[in-house]
């Protein structure tokens, strides 16, 4: 009977405590991720807020709503050309992009004899942006590709290959049964057929993956924009927020309202694709 | 696959275009910035070659010696801050049954956002006249502490890595989260029945089993800073002087500023060799460990 009863005792005193550290976590989690959020969260309140509501008290919400910030800065930021430009280069990217790499990762994954062109290709992995910054900045100044449309997607389709055959060869790799393939094989596909046919359309989750990654790379890509794009009529939408920094910095409403615009499409992506978004953007680190 | 290597003229079709776009664009443009790093040029003029002159020059010049330090600064801070906070949240969220994919989408989330949106948000933070942080230190009476967050140069460094810190945390927490959840569930369980408290699975289990894991963040960290860009740029444009620059940065200004495509090219070089030496270094520890 006594011994029951201390095993009870005990059992109460390590639910309490477990109840406690439990609590301890989500609290400290939860403190975590407010912090986390809270510069977005200013920036968003800001941008339904005047300097005179900003400077005056800058925490408070927006008291009233202004809503003016938001015309202005599409005004200021040139909004129906840049968000077209941004729009373009991102889809045009993607879509070559993913054609040529998903074609290469079939080879890859189920042609090639040995890893040694899988391994050059992932080579382009490991070099930082600025290794080939110049070079490649002159060879479309020879070729009178900067400041040009077609200058910029094909700059963002090679930086964005090595990753991109990364993904799919590896996704092709377990995702792509061979069976499958052979069967296409005796029913008449040659190659070009087994990719378009099979390879391809059973590989949408990787392609999602890599499109959705491929995509917020250029939407969010301001290197190569700010060397290649000086024309105002081909800028980006990262670039022309930017750009608010000279002549508007005064106006804290209008500034928030353009990081507002910039970032919102980038988290609708996040929120629809969690999964591939986060699975893109740590691919990096799978497998060393 | 066999039955499909009987046709030779698919690597044609499929590699093809790939192999001359990705060759000439990137493995080409590697080798250019060798070459352009061994000359004087002004990109405008026939390059002169130099030797190593640019090597010499940039090792012995004082801004070089201030960025270097500021990346190699930067990047002890950034470990210090992500590897350890990125373990700890990530230990957390692995811990909690409740809202774990909740939490592990919110601290995510700046992963997604434009580092240049990011930036501008900081500018604004920073602001020494209306930014919240001056605010937060006026009103409890802390006038000593209030700085001019992006002009002062004692200062300058901090203000600009906080934002580089702050946005890649969720990234790692991810990253270790997943190599957690790799970890087979009984080792952790009978460990907890052994009456093993949290922090000591924490420290004998969970962080020795995901070294690996550990060093690849490592490895993402430090080539992540090397190619730092626009927080730095946007922020401070890399000032006072190159007070807040890093690599990435000064890289740029030699070339697109001074026009001085040599120097800039030699940057980029020691950016590249410092990426690949330590890369590979820690990739060779990881399979050290793996095996």
């Amino acid at each position: 009977m006594g011994r029951t009863k201390t095993v009870q005792l005990r059992d109460r005193g390590a639910i309490i405590r477990r109840r406690t550290g439990v609590l301890f976590r989500h609290l400290v989690l939860a403190l975590w991720c407010l912090t986390t959020l809270y510069p977005v969260v200013w920036v968003v309140q800001n941008a339904f807020r005047d300097n005179t509501q900003i400077y005056g008290r800058p925490f408070a919400l927006p008291d009233p709503v202004i809503l003016k910030n938001f015309p202005q800065a599409f005004a200021a930021m040139n909004l129906a050309i840049t968000l077209t430009n941004s729009i373009v280069y991102a889809a045009a990217t993607v879509t070559i992009t993913i054609l040529l790499s998903a074609m290469a990762a079939f080879y890859l994954s189920k042609i090639a004899r040995g890893n040694l062109l899988y391994v050059y290709f992932i080579l382009g992995m490991m070099i930082p942006i600025q290794a080939i910054l110049i070079p490649v900045f002159i060879n479309m100044r020879n070729l009178q590709l900067l400041n040009t449309r077609l200058g910029i997607i094909i700059v963002y389709v090679v930086t964005n290959l090595s990753i991109s055959i990364f993904i799919l060869t590896g996704f092709m790799q377990k995702g792509v049964p061979n069976d499958l393939l052979e069967a296409a094989v005796i029913d008449g596909c040659g190659p070009v057929g087994a990719f378009f046919r099979v390879a391809f359309p059973i590989s949408q989750a990787g392609i999602v993956t890599a499109g959705t990654l491929v995509f917020l790379g250029v939407w969010n890509e301001f290197l190569f924009a700010l060397t290649m794009l000086s024309a105002p009529l081909l800028r980006t939408l990262n670039l022309s927020v930017y750009m608010l920094r000279g002549p508007y910095s005064s106006d804290q409403g209008l500034m928030a309202s353009g990081i507002v615009i910039l970032i919102t499409p980038a988290i609708l992506m996040y929120i629809v694709f969690q999964e591939h978004v986060v699975k893109g953007l740590t691919a990096g680190a799978i497998k060393g | 696959m066999h039955i499909l290597r009987k046709y030779k003229w698919a690597i044609l079709v499929f590699i093809g275009p790939v192999f001359v776009l990705y060759t000439y664009f990137i493995i080409a443009s590697v080798g250019a910035t060798f070459y352009y790093s061994l000359t004087r040029w002004d990109a405008i003029s026939k390059p002169l070659f130099v030797g190593f002159a640019n090597y010499a020059e940039a090792f012995q010049s004082e801004d070089f010696a201030i960025v270097m330090r500021n990346t190699l600064l930067g990047l002890i801070f950034s470990l210090l801050f992500q590897v350890s906070l990125g373990l700890i949240f990530a230990y957390l969220i692995f811990r909690t049954s409740r809202g774990f994919r909740l939490y592990r989408a919110l601290v995510f989330m700046p992963v997604v956002l434009s580092q240049a949106a990011v930036a501008m948000m900081f500018t604004i933070f920073f602001n020494a006249d209306i930014g919240p942080i001056n605010n937060v230190l006026r009103i409890l009476g802390l006038y000593v502490l209030t700085r001019n967050w992006l002009s002062d140069k004692n200062v300058v460094f901090y203000t600009v890595l906080t934002p580089m810190i702050y946005q890649y945390i969720g990234l790692y927490v991810v990253i270790l989260l997943a190599g957690m959840q790799s970890i087979p569930e009984d080792i952790i369980e009978s460990a907890h029945i052994d009456g093993a408290s949290s922090f000591r699975v924490f420290f004998n289990i969970v962080i020795p089993m995901q070294l690996d894991i550990i060093l690849i963040c490592i490895i993402m960290i430090t080539t992540g800073l090397l190619k730092a860009f626009e927080h730095s740029y946007i922020m401070t444009w890399g000032g006072p002087g190159v007070r807040s620059a890093f690599l990435g940065v000064y890289m740029y200004f030699k070339a697109f500023m001074h026009a001085n495509f040599g120097r800039a090219s030699t940057i980029a070089i020691v950016i590249l060799i410092a990426a690949l030496v330590i890369s590979t270094f820690f990739r060779w520890i990881v399979r050290k460990l793996n095996y």
